[in-house]
């Protein structure tokens, strides 16, 4: 009876929902609560339900490998632009105006026509000829496809998530851009082009699902855009909603200005406003749409700079109950280069969260602008993986918590294919990032100030510009080599410091100058005098007279513009040096230099770089220690940001080759913690690795990106030269020395003490019963050998 | 892995009958680590 069940049940197409996924048993890494595929909707090519039932197949088929590691499956439509929510009039035959072009349709140009020169920035065309016209009714049903099919091929639920964009891309918007454009605000993408989250309509007299009668004056935007998804995704059969491209949080998602930054001077008589503001949009959003799960994309900045440009208050969205998942890292870094921005906002907005939750989003094609980072922008090359996914959050038990959620942005490209190629390549890196995901803080640890900015923004307006410097100085360092990727905010600190007082002995503390007074002043002080490693950067204009003696700092006169530099940590190799001049914008780097050694005849202080302008002298980056710290040691450095507002969407950095990087200094300080890494290369304009070294059960591992590979990579830790599995070094000096590609991640349990020669580390069978890894290491010279073995 | 769960071995080759050295519980404010000290040639550690 059973047998004859199960040949109708197959005969008839269905397959148990049990069945692929019987032996979890088998897969390694820490699963994934949700994995997310975001698709427009170019891939269904007809208006055809058996079509549109294939390609739901494949959809999910292409991807199985890696949802089997995840509990639930969304897949996030990008039908539009968001405008399919503002013009639902709760009619299922109401035509879809649907995203199907390449370029931007919002132009003056009509689609498809206009000169051959313009670009797609200025112009769009339908991606094939003759897409197939959909109706909402159309869209439920390929909803409800995806949910079945998903839920056949996968065994797993399938949820299903509608889109906002706040910009002109992706569909034809005649509600923002004809209808409405008083609740434009944002010029991301041109002048007045961004809806504003916290604008009001004017009156309309249109029907609308959530307004059958129009919609009457001063109706503000949150109001209208919650009542109206309520009703879309109800109606269509959708689970969440994605707010994109910076929508929540402030006007200006993409630019190092906003309402409260002009790029000359800061606004901080605006700020309570902008925060009354944007969280009167989520409230009134929630009032109207209260269940719906909201997810983010966030800006592309980070918390402390979208603070004090945008008066983006993060702290009071997080704590505002709204059911929301937070910003995942910024896709721009594809686009630009800027991991650092990336790793900055990413660590940024994860210090603190809603709850546990949290997503990594990797950018694999883009369905509007014919690209696909994937293939043509990493050039197939996984940095953008291994870098953020070597990103450790420790929460307030000292745990290390890892992305919840993944999602790939987006599984098909501009002309609505789904290359097999994309998730057979992307797929192993993911898989391999997650297997060495860390267990433990990484060999710095960024205590992030993010209750700190909360508080000074509106307490201490003043500090503005010293919240906005402390994430650019950050994304500096990491882009100039500075490995720094895990996060603890300052508060969760607090809490694990007192629990586990061991729990940063392999680590160095990276935090700014704590609040006079403060409890975090007195745990960051008691950590360096119990032995503890800290380096603190930024200004100490606000500091107690406690941690200027744990320093031995003291502020002297405010001095900015052109200094020479000077100093004995430069380790870096050029064969033509880094200029000595350098230049400190105090708009853009927390104030004026003003940090002097106080007691300059201190035996455990040791200045290692100055600053110097005519008789003006300054100390900025030094180090102390005492006997009576136990190997306690604090490195102060000042931090001249290096680069600034030029109009562009981001800070520009000083012309390498005309003024010194200072965030070059935050790099080069480590050695006085044991930890150097040095860089060789042809001139200062060659732009200097990104690296990560985290820490997965008790192992190193180093991920890196060489944006210029001509450049050679020297490492040397307290405990030796690490060798890199897999590869070959010839010792310099003592360092493991090694010439990286475009993107690498190597594991390392190997450290070795040996001045010179060709060692190689390499991975070889076990061959014998109970042993279940041989590492071999040869060409060794009197070494000391350093092994550390897995924990478990 | 604790010490008894760990072999190392210098200058040796399957079937790692020969060549096991001792090594020592290094300096914990490295972490947990084992070091061998003056060695020259291979070395290979399993566990």
């Amino acid at each position: 009876m059973r047998l004859f069940t199960l040949v109708i049940l197959l005969l008839s197409g269905f397959v148990p929902a049990e069945t692929p996924n019987l032996d979890n048993s088998t897969l390694k890494g820490k699963p994934f609560n949700n994995i997310t595929l975001e698709a427009s909707l170019k891939p269904f090519k007809k208006n055809d339900k058996a079509y549109i039932q294939q390609v739901a197949t494949e959809l999910f088929t292409q991807w199985q490998s890696l949802l089997r590691h995840t509990d639930t499956v969304s897949v996030m439509l990008w039908t539009a632009d968001g405008s399919e929510i503002l013009d639902y009039k709760g009619n299922l035959n109401q035509p879809l105006e649907w995203a199907r072009y390449i370029g931007n349709p919002n132009t003056e140009h009509e689609v498809g026509a206009g000169p051959k020169e313009l670009s797609l920035h200025e112009r769009a065309y339908l991606y094939i000829e003759n897409p197939p016209a959909f109706t909402y009714g159309d869209l439920k049903f390929i909803i409800q496809t995806l949910k079945e099919t998903g839920r056949r091929i996968t065994g797993k639920p399938v949820r299903i998530g509608a889109t906002f964009d706040p910009g002109p891309e992706f569909a034809k918007s005649e509600f923002k851009y004809k209808k409405h454009p008083e609740i434009l605000g944002g010029n991301a993408m041109g002048h007045k082009t961004m809806v504003s989250c916290y604008s009001t309509l004017n009156a309309d007299t249109e029907s609308y699902a959530g307004f059958p009668k129009g919609i009457p004056a001063n109706t503000p935007f949150g109001t209208f855009l919650g009542r109206q998804s309520q009703h879309f995704l109800t109606d269509l059969g959708y689970d969440y909603i994605w707010l994109s491209n910076g929508f929540g949080f402030g006007v200006e998602g993409w630019s190092s200005t906003g309402a409260t930054f002009t790029g000359k001077a800061f606004l901080p008589e605006k700020l309570a406003n902008t925060k009354a503001l944007i969280a009167g949009f989520w409230n009134l959003f929630r009032k109207e749409c209260p269940d719906f799960q909201i997810q983010t994309r966030g800006t592309n900045l980070s918390t402390g700079a979208d603070l004090a440009r945008d008066g983006v208050d993060l702290k009071q969205i997080y704590g505002g109950k709204y059911n929301m998942l937070p910003p995942p890292n910024s896709p721009w870094a594809a686009l630009d280069g800027d991991f650092g921005l990336e790793m900055v906002g990413y660590m940024s907005r994860m210090a603190e969260l809603p709850d546990d939750r949290y997503l990594f989003r990797y950018y694999t094609h883009d369905p509007w602008w014919v690209n696909s980072p994937w293939l043509d922008r990493y050039g197939r090359e996984p940095h953008d993986i291994y870098l953020p996914m070597s990103v450790a959050r420790i929460n307030a038990k000292g745990e290390v918590r890892l992305p919840t959620h993944l999602s790939f942005l987006t599984v098909d490209n501009s002309f609505g294919e789904m290359p097999a190629q994309v998730p057979d390549e992307v797929t192993p890196h993911i898989l391999k990032a997650r297997y060495d995901s860390p267990t433990a803080p990484g060999p710095l640890v960024w205590v992030y100030p993010f209750e700190e900015y909360h508080n000074w923004a509106y307490k201490q307006p003043d500090r503005l510009p010293e919240i906005y410097y402390g994430d650019w100085l950050i994304r500096q360092a990491i882009n100039n080599g500075f490995p720094l990727n895990t996060v603890i905010s300052t508060q969760s600190f607090q809490s694990v410091i007192s629990e586990k007082p061991a729990y940063f002995n392999e680590s160095i503390l990276v935090c700014i100058v704590p609040e006079s007074g403060s409890s975090l002043e007195k745990k960051l002080i008691d950590f360096v005098q119990t032995g503890g490693k800290l380096l603190v950067y930024g200004p100490a204009d606000h500091a107690g007279a406690a941690f200027l003696n744990l320093l031995n700092l003291q502020n002297s006169t405010a001095v900015e513009g052109e200094f020479k530099v000077t100093s004995t940590i430069l380790t870096d190799h050029l064969q033509k040096p880094y200029p000595d001049k350098i230049f400190h914008n105090a708009l853009f780097s927390g104030g004026s230099v003003r940090s002097q050694v106080k007691n300059k005849a201190e035996g455990g202080t040791r200045i290692l770089a100055k600053m110097t302008q005519g008789s003006n002298e300054r100390d900025v980056v030094w180090v102390r220690q005492k006997p009576e710290w136990n190997g306690g040691k604090v490195a102060y450095v000042r931090g001249t940001n290096s680069s600034k507002f030029t109009g562009g969407k981001l800070l520009t950095p000083d012309d390498p080759e005309q003024f010194f990087t200072g965030p070059l200094l935050m790099r080069y300080v480590l050695k006085e913690f044991g930890l150097d890494y040095q860089i060789d290369k042809k001139n200062p304009s060659v732009k200097n690795p990104v690296l990560t070294i985290s820490r997965n059960d008790n192992g190193f591992f180093f991920s890196g990106y060489s944006p210029n590979t001509t450049i050679i990579q020297r490492f040397k830790l307290s405990q030796g030269a690490p060798l890199l599995l897999g590869y070959e070094t010839d010792l310099a000096n003592g360092f493991s020395v090694y010439s990286m590609p475009k993107a690498w991640h190597r594991e390392s349990r190997i450290f070795v003490e040996q001045a010179d020669g060709i060692v190689s580390c390499q991975e070889i069978h076990s061959g014998e019963k109970g042993i279940d890894r041989r590492i071999q290491v040869t060409g060794l010279k009197n070494a000391t050998v350093r092994i550390y073995p897995t924990k478990t | 892995v604790t010490e008894q769960d760990l072999r190392v071995y210098v200058n040796s080759g399957y079937p790692w009958k020969k060549g096991q050295t001792a090594f020592k519980t290094g300096d914990k404010k490295y972490g947990k680590h084992y070091v061998v000290e003056n060695v020259s040639g291979d070395l290979v550690a399993a566990w």
